[in-house]
């Protein structure tokens, strides 16, 4: 008897243990975050249930993500990469935003003043104020940036300031350097304006000014928020808004369609066909600067050759890859930047890859003297077979799905490939153990054509893992670096794409779309081609 | 004679002080080949953490990360460090987040328990009847209809059973969420994901237990004096056959109280398993030290208790004989 008791009482506990736990482990996040009993009663008890509608009279919006769009560590713009997040959240707001065509606005400042090459001066707008109560003033936003470059390492090389002023809303900058890209590096996430002067609160983080106040948080999984009373930009339409990181892409999608979710943000590509044909919902999508890109590792042999680089060019079907792995939801490049930036166009230049020409392509090996002597399929030259390797990441299957369909295409005209995937690849491209990468870059995230130049194309950078190097380029990044008038930028940033371009060092294969699709009940969104922006006071639920 | 009495203090002192002993000896073993594997794997936890989404940072900044962290610290150095810290009950912080790896696992522990708890009793509440009718109608129609339905759960993977679940208990029925999310419902499909394929292997074990306990000649004894046939496989078969039971029980629960990695991706439950290939992937080193001081812990307990668990179930055990 002793002992069926004992398994009767181990069952119950385990069940309880089961349940109790459960309620635990979730409802710790929203216990320690000190959140408003408004958010608790609205927000929280509608997860699980069905979204967008209305709970205890409250409309609460409700998206879902993977966690390389939605997941943060803290709510603490100084930290690693959250500011970006809070932006994308609506929660923090910088001092300028940029636009759909990647041209920056004033956002909390009102205007500024170009003094000199290296002064700046900004007025903060009046009348903005935290979340805690505290007013945005230019002594605000000078500690909040100070605070920022103490505690990230990206501070500094983001906007290098040498110093800061602020007066009652003027807020003045001197630059380290002239610097004409500076209200894009003011659109830098990193440099939203939170209250310094505010305790940082372990869960719910910093003080903002955007339409949404975080009630509970918790690391890579969700956010829980509600309307900002008293937002400066016009009541959000919304009381609160629920994020959910959701990484696999099934439960993503099946989210949506059972009504839990009111939006997909940055629907993966392989999710459109999912919802294509589907009255309930609406697909918008804009070209992003993201790109899926070919470096040549210019210390190698194999690649060394034009000839071989203008014949791997011409054997990717950009067209194809854009159409059959993104759906349709990216656009082909022959160029740098995708066409709707400024400096984007490739008109006038002479490209030497124009379209997806195999023959061609085998054509210009046999002109460069490459010939199958052994009979072993693969082309060689002066003893050397013509083989090359190719780096990815194993997590990104666009970029795996692109170097499958080169491997078929360049065995197809006598050159051998060996696919390599690394979960990171900073060290193997250091190292240079590659012919060929394949990587995905954002190119112009703040719109400005300077950071893909100094990162890739500049002989002395650090990220130029394919030792490209051209002095004409040297000298009009310099150039670029200094030069303020915004038509002589764009012209210098095409003479650069121009000569990169004409160099074939790199391959810029298609701009990525972002894709946001979002239940028929939610109104007043739109997509923003910029990573920066998704949740707006605009957005609102009907019924 | 001897054999039989119990064992005495002093023998189960020194066992207990023996097997501490191994235990210890076995966790230093297993963080070290943690720290020298992930020191030895490819990766910067600084340019990790600096580098998001296709975004290129400075090397000056991944340098200055880099400091920061003591990762410049050559690696027995930074595992001393880590040793000592752990000697004193700190288990460091996560590179990722910054809080202690100990709240991390702390509040990510409840989520794996509570499913691990739950499926666990699932699977006990519904392989052992099932395992044993397969055993008592022996390549009878249940029997067979059975070895159909658990073949082909043990072949299925996990994320097809948690899709599979989804489809029909959130989108086609709408009785489920997708989103685990808060209440007690969320947890009912995770943990069915979990308890179908456990079940269909617990289900073929139970039955080939009770298949040999029953050729036993004490059950043909039973029979003979006219005892119910439920009588004997609900008591006397399943009592005997209750400690390979509990081991195979054991060595369910130590795994999944690691985590249950695709379960909890795809019903974003956030457990350890998920936790540990977040910070797999981060390279947040103190948080996998973490994780496997963890998993070292779970399996010691598992067979201790497991061992326990025999020295109350068999009374061979107890008398220091078998």
């Amino acid at each position: 008897m002793m002992k069926k008791k004992t398994a009767a009482l181990l069952g119950a506990a385990m069940l309880l243990a089961a349940i109790s736990g459960c309620g635990n482990g979730a409802g710790s996040s929203a216990a320690g975050s000190g959140g408003s009993s408004a958010a608790e009663s609205g927000a929280g008890s509608v997860a699980g249930e069905t979204a967008g509608g209305e709970t205890d009279g409250k409309k609460i919006f409700t998206a879902g993500a993977t966690t390389g769009f939605f997941g943060a560590e803290s709510l603490d713009v100084a930290y690693n990469w959250d500011g970006w997040i809070m932006s994308i959240y609506g929660i923090s707001e910088n001092l300028f935003r940029l636009d759909e065509n990647y041209v920056p606005q004033p956002w909390l400042a009102e205007s500024y003043e170009n003094v000199d090459d290296l002064t700046w001066k900004f007025q903060i707008r009046e009348g903005v104020t935290f979340s805690d109560g505290n007013p945005v003033t230019a002594e605000a936003v000078k500690k909040c940036f100070e605070r920022t470059y103490e505690q990230n390492e990206r501070g500094a090389s983001t906007l290098p300031i040498k110093s800061m002023e602020a007066e009652g809303q003027t807020l003045t900058i001197v630059t380290e350097a002239p610097n004409p890209t500076i209200l894009n590096d003011l659109c830098d996430p990193l440099m939203g304006v939170y209250d310094a002067d505010g305790e940082v609160d372990p869960e719910l983080g910093v003080s903002c000014t955007g339409p949404f106040i975080a009630t509970a948080f918790t690391a890579m999984t969700e956010v829980e928020m509600v309307k900002n009373e008293n937002y400066w930009g016009g009541e959000p339409k919304v009381d609160g808004v629920n994020l959910k990181i959701i990484d696999d892409e099934e439960a993503l999608n099946m989210a949506l369609q059972n009504g839990e979710i009111d939006l997909i943000a940055q629907l993966p590509a392989s999710g459109v066909p999912v919802f294509a044909g589907n009255d309930s919902v609406t697909m918008e999508s804009k070209t992003s600067t993201r790109a899926n890109l070919l470096a040549y590792n210019m210390e190698h042999a194999a690649v060394q050759d034009q000839a071989v680089r203008d014949a791997i060019g011409k054997c990717i079907d950009r067209d194809a890859f854009a159409e059959v792995v993104y759906n349709g939801y990216a656009t082909p490049s022959y160029g740098v930047y995708p066409e709707s930036l400024p400096y984007g166009k490739t008109d006038g230049m002479d490209l030497t890859v124009t379209g997806y020409d195999p023959e061609g392509a085998a054509k210009f090996l046999a002109d460069a003297g490459y010939q199958d002597t052994d009979n072993d399929g693969i082309l060689d030259r002066d003893g050397t077979e013509l083989e090359v390797k190719m780096l990815t990441y194993s997590y990104n299957n666009q970029c795996i799905q692109l170097a499958d369909m080169l491997q078929a295409e360049l065995q197809g005209i006598g050159i051998g490939v060996s696919i390599e995937t690394q979960d990171v690849l900073d060290e193997p491209l250091e190292k240079g153990e590659f012919d060929v990468a394949i990587l995905n870059y954002a190119m112009a995230p703040t719109g400005s054509a300077q950071y893909l130049v100094s990162m890739l194309f500049d002989s002395s950078s650090s990220g130029n893992y394919a030792h490209y190097k051209n002095d004409t380029v040297d000298e009009l990044s310099e150039k670029l670096k200094t030069t303020f008038d915004e038509n002589e930028r764009n012209k210098i940033a095409t003479d650069i794409c121009g000569q990169v371009l004409a160099d074939r060092v790199y391959d810029f294969v298609a701009h990525q779309q972002l894709i946001c699709v979002y239940s028929n009940k939610v109104t007043g969104f739109t997509v923003n081609p910029s990573e920066y922006y998704l949740i707006t006071n605009e957005i609102g639920l009907e019924g | 004679m001897e054999n039989t009495k119990p064992a005495s203090l002093p023998v189960l002192l020194k066992s207990l002080l023996a097997s501490l002993g191994q235990a210890l000896l076995l966790v230093a073993g297993i963080t070290f080949l943690s720290f020298l594997l992930t020191y030895l794997s490819p990766g910067d936890p600084a340019e990790q953490m600096l580098r998001k989404g296709g975004m290129m940072v400075s090397e000056e900044a991944v340098e200055k990360k880099r400091e920061e962290l003591g990762l410049n610290e050559p690696m027995l150095v930074r595992y001393g460090l880590w040793v000592k810290n752990l000697i004193q009950g700190n288990l460091g912080n996560s590179y990722k987040s910054r809080k202690s790896v100990a709240s991390e696992l702390a509040s990510a522990l409840p989520y794996t328990v509570s499913l691990t708890a739950l499926s666990m009793l699932f699977v006990v509440l519904f392989a052992t009847p099932v395992g044993i009718l397969c055993a008592r109608w022996q390549n009878g129609v249940f029997d067979n209809v059975w070895r159909g339905i658990t073949y082909l759960f043990s072949s299925l993977p996990s994320f097809f059973i948690s899709l599979l679940l989804m489809y029909v208990f959130a989108l086609r029925l709408g009785w489920l969420p997708v989103i685990a999310g808060k209440g007690w419902k969320g947890i009912l499909m995770p943990a069915m994901a979990l308890a179908a394929p456990l079940s269909a292997w617990y289900i073929r074990q139970i039955r080939a237990i009770v298949l040999r306990e029953i050729e036993k000649g004490y059950i043909d004894g039973l029979r003979s004096r006219g005892i119910p046939e439920r009588t004997i496989l609900f008591r006397h078969v399943l009592k005997n056959s209750l400690l390979p039971l509990v081991t195979l029980f054991g060595i369910s629960v130590g795994n999944m109280l690691g985590g249950t990695t695709i379960v909890e991706s795809i019903f974003s439950w956030p457990g350890v398993g998920r936790l540990a290939v977040e910070s797999i992937t981060a390279r947040d080193y103190p948080m996998i030290q973490g994780y496997v001081v963890w998993m070292a812990l779970i399996f010691l307990a598992v067979n201790f208790l497991v061992d326990a668990s025999y020295r109350f179930l068999d009374p061979r055990v107890r008398r220091g004989g078998a």
